[in-house]
This record gives C-alpha cells, structure tokens and sequence, in this order.
C-alpha cells in the first residue's frame, strides 16, 4: 500500500484529506507542523507528500526546499 | 442607448485584504464541502435519505460559495496585476464554439435556448484560458435575467482593431446597466430559470477584458441588452 505525509496545520483539512485517502486505500499520516513534517519524511519515507504551504515554525516553502535538496519524493502543494 | 462599463479610476477593493480574505475563506469552505460531501455519501441506513438531502444541499451551497470565492479571487488579482496573461494566438471562433457547447446542457435544464455565431478571422494574441473564463461569463450572467423559453446569442468577428465579441439576450431595467460591473450587483430581476449565477459574472468577464487591453459597453435595445466586448489585435505594449 503507497504511503502518503499529509503536512497541514489545519486539523479539519488535515482530517479530510486523511479520510479521503484512506477511502482511496491510501496509508495516511498526518503531521501539523512544518518542521515534525521534514522529520516524518525522513522516518516515514512516503511515497507522496501533501504540503501545506502556510504552516506554523517552518512554512510550506521551506520544507519543500529541505524535502528537494534530499529526494524527488512527489509533492502536491495545497496552495 | 450605449453605456461604457467601467473607467480606468472606477474604485477597486483593497486587493491585498481582499486576496488574504479569500484564502481563509476558501480553506473554511474545502473542510465544510469535504465532510458534508462524507456524509451525502453515507451507505443506505448510516443515515435518513432526509439527512442525506441536507448533507447535499450543504455541500452544494459550499460549492457555489466556493465558485464566488474563486471569481473573487481572480478579480482581485486581475485588478492589481498581480494575475499574469499567458500570452498565445487563439481562435476566437473556436472559443465561441467550445463555450456553447459546453454551456448548452446549462441551459437547456433552464428552457432557454443558446446561440453562437463566429465569422473566421485570425487568431488573437490572448491567454486562452482567461478569454475562456470571460465568454463563459458573458454567457451564463445573463441566466440571471432570462426567462423559460427566451435567448442569448454569442456573437463574435473580425474588425480592422481587433475582434469584437458581442452577447444579446433579455434586457436588464435600463436604471442598472451602470451598475452591471459592480461585483454581487445582480439585475433586480429575479433568476427566473431558478439558476442563478454569482454575482460576479460581468466585473471578472471587465477585469479579463483590461487585462487584454479591451473595452467592455452594453448596449441597451427593443428590450434586449448587448454586452459588446472589443479585444485589440495586441495588447498596449506588447510588439
């Protein structure tokens, strides 16, 4: 089954995607902090990354930078 | 009588204030279609087709808020230039074709009929997807003033400045066309096909038109309001 990281600081919107996912046989983990969620990328190892870009402590963009410096994870930007 | 729409010092929202508030409306509104999409969708039995009804018409309300939300958005950003054109020749005939086709089911579930009429000419130099964005709005706006069994026609051709496109269906009261381009300023008519559009419609089909360079004017006769759009060849500035 893919893995996919949800990164949102918005739990209703995180909770949503999560349910939408999974119905879509998707295992889901859900992170609410941009610097939790690089930490998740690298022990969870997802095969697709969900990015909030207004996030709290480390914002959207800044993850996306750390994530592309290491890999060529798949990224959906929720905007 | 002719009346241009719009100047170039008409008075523009705070755009910034305007965009800010979007973006949390916008994400206020995903969750409520999200999970009131969830619980229309519940099997037979988890709840009454009555609460499933409710869930619907919730979600369908967050749709059309959600669409508002979007035109408004785009408006803003028109306006404040901060929306850049993606600049490519297009046929202005097949745009007329494709938004007729694509807005007949619309209106025929509304009994009135949609007419579309294109000489050929050359290509324009415009974003296609925007121009899209303005006929469709041109089109379904006047769904906010037409009756069962009345017509809109799209009309589009070739001028030596450019290419002039023009919508003429049921007229609005003439005390309002100076009013058309202000955002949720709808016709006091009531939306007798019981399809009403947003609200928005004219001031984003306005906004994509200055964007391009153009001019938007209606022209108000016999009862029936034309809505004449003029997009020159090029944009000023552009080579």
């Amino acid at each position: 089954m893919s893995r996919v990281l949800v990164i949102e600081d918005d739990a209703d919107v995180g909770l949503a995607l999560g349910v939408l996912l999974r119905r879509s046989g998707y295992e889901v983990d859900h992170i609410d902090d941009g610097r939790a969620g690089l930490r998740a990328v690298h022990s969870l190892r997802p095969d697709l990354l969900v990015l909030d870009i207004g996030l709290r402590g480390m914002d959207g963009w800044q993850v996306l930078e750390r994530v592309r410096d290491i890999s060529d994870l798949p990224i959906l930007i929720l905007s | 009588m002719t009346t241009p729409l719009g100047t170039a010092d008409s008075p523009t929202p705070d755009n910034d204030l305007v965009a800010v508030g979007c973006h949390a409306l916008r994400g206020l509104l995903t969750s409520l279609i999200a999970f009131s999409g969830f619980l229309a969708d519940a099997e037979e039995g988890e709840l009454t087709g009555e609460h499933r009804q409710f869930a619907e018409i919730i979600r369908r309300t967050g749709g059309r808020m959600l669409a508002v939300i979007e035109e408004l958005t785009l408006i803003s950003r028109l306006e404040s230039g901060e929306c850049q054109l993606e600049l490519a020749l297009a046929s202005i005939p097949d745009l007329v074709r494709t938004v007729v086709a694509e807005q007949q089911p619309r209106f025929q579930s509304a009994a009135v009929a949609l007419l579309g009429e294109a000489i050929d000419g050359p290509p324009i130099s415009c974003d296609r997807v925007r121009l899209h964005q303005l006929l469709t709005s041109l089109v379904v706006s006047r769904l906010d003033v037409a009756s069962p069994g009345g017509a809109v026609e799209l009309r589009a051709r070739p001028a030596p400045m450019g290419w002039t496109i023009e919508v003429t269906g049921p007229g609005y009261p003439e005390g309002e066309l100076d009013q058309l381009l202000t955002p949720f300023d709808q016709a006091s008519t009531p939306a007798l096909t019981g399809t009403p559009a947003t609200g928005l419609g004219l001031a984003l089909s306005r906004a994509i038109a200055r964007r391009h360079g153009g001019t938007i004017r209606t022209d108000n006769t016999g009862g029936c309001t034309t809505i004449v759009v003029q997009l020159p060849w090029r944009r000023p500035g552009e080579r």
